[in-house]
C-alpha cells in the first residue's frame, strides 16, 4: 500500500470521525482546560515572583526590629539579592511569553522556540553559577563584619581558618553547582530542546 | 489566564474546521486523551491567535489553522510525558483501520501503514500530514516555511520512508516475528 492509496481512507475515516458541534459555552470550556508546559512555566513563575516581592516586604520589616548592624547589612544585602531575582523572573517571563505565541509557519516557529528556550536555559545557568559566590562574599562579609564588632581579646585568632573553610566549602558547592545544574536543566528542558532543535535541523537540511 | 467567551465566528470556525484539527491529533497521539488534550491545546492556541488574524487576498484560513495545529503538535512540550508504549499503538492503528477501510484492502497492510507513519519524525509527520490532506506544495510550503523545491525533495524521502518501513513490516508479519 502507498500513500496515495491511503489518501481516500483517510478522508473517509475524517468524515466518520467527525465529532459533534460545540457551542460557545462548550467551547468556553474547552478554552478553559489545563494549560500546556509553556503555560504552566509563566504561571509558576508569577507565582515565584509574587513570593519573592512578598518576602522583600516582609524581610526589611523584621530586620529594622534587630539591633545587630552586622545582620541588618547582611539582611539588607539578601534583599537586594532578591531585587536579581526579581529581574530574573521579569526576564523570564518575557521570554516565555514570545514562546507562548504560535503563529508562524512551523520553521519560524521552531526557530523561535530553540532560541527563547536555550536563552532561558543559559541565563538561569548563569544566575546559578553565580549565586554561590555571592552566597560566600556574603558570609565572609558577615562574618568579618561580627569580629570587628566584638572586642579585641574576643575575636578569633585565626581568621584565616575560616576564609579557608569557605574557599573549600565554595569550590565544592561551585562544583555541585555547576553539575547539579546541567544535569537538572537536562532532565526538565533539556530534552524538549533537543528535540525541538532535531526538528528544526530536519527542516532546514533540505533548505 | 481566563480566556473571554468565544464570538460566535471564532465558534463557527472550530466547528467547520474541527475535522482537520482532529485528523492532526490523531496523526500526533495515539493514546485517546493525548489526542484531547492536544485538541484543547490547538483551540486555545487559535483563540489566542484569532484577534490577530487578518484574511489577506489568496491566502486560506486552513493555511493558517494547519500552521497552528502544527506549531503546537511539534512544539507541544506537555503531550510527551505520557507518551503510551507502541503495542498499545498496534491495538488502536488495527482498529482504527477496521473502521475505516475500503472494500478490498487488508486490515494488516492499513494498521502497517499507520505504524509505518507513526515511526516517523513530528516532522515527517507534517509532510504526511499536507499531503494527505491533499494540500498543493505550495500551501505545504507556506505552511512548513520552506521552499516548494524542498518541499518535493523531502515529500519523496518520506514515501521511500515509509515504502521501506511498510516492507520491514509487512515482511515481519509474513514471517511471524511482528
Amino acid at each position: 500500500m502507498e500513500l496515495d492509496n491511503f489518501r481516500t481512507s483517510w478522508q473517509q475515516s475524517a468524515a466518520a470521525g467527525k465529532s459533534a458541534s460545540f457551542d460557545a459555552a462548550q467551547l468556553a470550556a474547552v478554552l478553559k482546560s489545563q494549560p500546556g508546559l509553556v503555560e504552566k512555566m509563566r504561571r509558576n513563575a508569577r507565582v515565584e515572583m509574587a513570593l519573592t516581592a512578598l518576602l522583600m516586604v516582609v524581610f526589611p520589616l523584621l530586620v529594622i526590629r534587630l539591633d545587630k548592624s552586622a545582620t541588618i547589612v547582611y539582611c539588607s544585602l539578601l534583599v537586594l539579592m532578591g531585587v536579581g531575582q526579581l529581574y530574573y523572573y521579569y526576564y523570564k517571563l518575557g521570554v516565555l511569553r514570545r514562546m507562548a505565541v504560535v503563529e508562524g509557519d512551523v520553521r519560524s516557529h521552531l526557530r523561535k522556540l530553540c532560541r527563547e528556550l536555550r536563552r532561558l536555559l543559559r541565563f538561569f545557568y548563569r544566575v546559578t553559577l553565580g549565586t554561590p559566590p555571592v552566597t560566600l562574599l556574603l558570609l565572609f562579609g558577615l562574618d568579618l563584619a561580627e569580629q570587628l564588632s566584638r572586642p579585641e581579646s574576643t575575636r578569633a585568632k585565626s581568621p584565616l581558618v575560616f576564609v579557608g573553610f569557605l574557599l573549600v566549602f565554595g569550590v565544592f558547592m561551585q562544583v555541585v553547582a555547576v553539575y547539579g545544574t546541567r544535569w537538572y536543566l537536562q532532565r526538565l528542558y533539556g530534552r524538549h530542546l533537543d528535540r525541538l532543535e532535531a526538528s528544526l535541523r530536519e527542516l532546514d537540511e533540505t533548505q | 489566564m481566563s480566556p473571554a467567551a468565544p464570538s460566535t465566528a471564532f465558534v463557527a470556525v472550530v466547528n467547520e474546521y474541527q475535522a482537520l484539527l482532529r485528523r492532526v491529533c490523531r496523526l500526533y497521539c495515539a493514546d485517546a486523551d493525548d489526542r484531547q488534550d492536544l485538541f484543547q491545546e490547538m483551540v486555545l492556541q487559535l483563540w489566542r491567535a484569532w484577534p490577530g488574524y487578518v484574511p489577506q487576498a489568496g491566502a486560506k484560513l486552513s493555511t493558517w489553522l494547519y500552521r497552528i495545529a502544527l506549531n503546537v503538535a511539534i512544539s507541544n512540550l506537555r503531550q510527551r510525558t505520557r507518551r503510551p508504549p507502541p503495542l498499545r499503538l498496534d491495538a488502536e492503528a488495527l482498529e482504527l483501520a477496521q473502521e475505516t477501510e475500503p472494500a478490498g484492502y487488508e486490515h494488516e497492510e492499513m494498521a502497517a501503514l499507520y505504524r509505518a507513519i507513526n515511526r516517523l519524525s513530528d516532522v515527517d509527520k507534517a509532510f504526511v500530514l499536507l499531503y494527505l490532506e491533499e494540500r498543493t506544495y505550495e500551501e505545504m510550503a507556506d505552511i512548513l516555511g520552506i521552499t516548494q523545491n524542498n518541499v518535493r525533495v523531502k515529500m519523496h524521502r518520506v514515501q521511500d520512508k515509509i515504502r521501506r518501513l511498510l516492507n520491514h513490516s509487512l515482511l515481519s508479519v509474513s514471517n511471524g516475528t511482528r
